[in-house]
């Protein structure tokens, strides 16, 4: 298992919980999800249709915007993630795709 | 990402807005286990760990900061959980839950580290995580803690709207 390959399985792991957590609150496919301050490991690479952005811009990110201004409209998501921070990733590139080093 | 946050209030607020009626906010944010405390200051220390706040409250919409404080979650959500009942009267009570991966995390070497242990040490601490018992342990050990606020259904809203 390479240096990054175990960092990743622990990252993993922690995105099935919040994903276990969402199911546990909705059960419903059609869910609006927005996470904030995504860096460069988003949720939506798991959850495709999540809404995942920062105040960085990265090409990992499908969304650029401030946590403390979201541009959603009044009662139009169902849930809103921020997990822990990993914007000092290295590169600043796909965590998903990135080769183990 | 709550840590970083220079106004918590502000983002509550807007999270208040934007969030339909049996919503919910889930954060993973670093948590204030025995580990957490000797593990954050000394080893993350390009952020500050303090459990220690001023007089001011970090929901009050004056309260502003340029620096992260790993433990802001600690302050929001469970030394003045009373405020924020009060003040985001939308939200229900923050429930706060240790993850077991704190161990793991840690010997993973995270962004910076090699790994401390091999592949196979690795997965039997995460086998061990998922029994019970294993869990309920290593959640003493945690470094990170999961937040899940779920928006009341039917009830008056206090929104900036």
């Amino acid at each position: 298992m390479a240096k990054n390959e175990v960092f990743r399985e622990v990252v993993n792991d922690i995105q099935t919980q919040i994903i276990d957590q969402i199911k546990s609150i909705h059960s419903t496919q059609s869910l609006r999800i927005a996470e904030i301050g995504s860096g460069a490991i988003p949720l939506s690479a798991l959850l495709p249709g999540a809404i995942s952005g920062d105040i960085v811009f990265d090409t990992a990110l499908n969304a650029q915007f401030d946590a403390e201004h979201l541009p959603f409209r009044s009662n139009s998501i169902d849930v809103l993630v921020g997990q822990i921070c990993f914007t000092t990733y290295q590169a600043q590139v796909n965590f998903y795709t990135r080769p183990s080093a | 990402m709550f840590h970083h946050l220079s106004s918590p209030s502000k983002f509550l607020y807007e999270a208040q807005r934007v969030i339909v009626q049996s919503g919910a906010i889930i954060l993973i944010e670093p948590s204030t286990s025995v580990m957490a405390r000797i593990i954050y200051p000394n080893l993350f220390a390009t952020e500050d760990y303090s459990l220690k706040f001023g007089s001011q409250s970090v929901l009050s919409e004056e309260w502003y900061s340029a620096k992260p404080n790993q433990a802001l979650s600690y302050a929001a959500f469970k030394l003045e959980r009373n405020r924020f009942a009060n003040q985001f009267s939308g939200f229900g009570v923050p429930k706060l839950f240790h993850l077991p991966s704190g161990i793991r995390y840690l010997l993973s070497g995270g962004l910076n580290f090699r790994p401390l242990l091999g592949p196979r040490t690795m997965k039997l601490i995460r086998s061990i995580e998922k029994t019970t018992i294993g869990s309920a342990i290593l959640r003493q050990l945690s470094l990170h803690w999961m937040i899940v606020i779920r928006r009341r259904v039917n009830r008056s809203m206090a929104t900036t709207e």
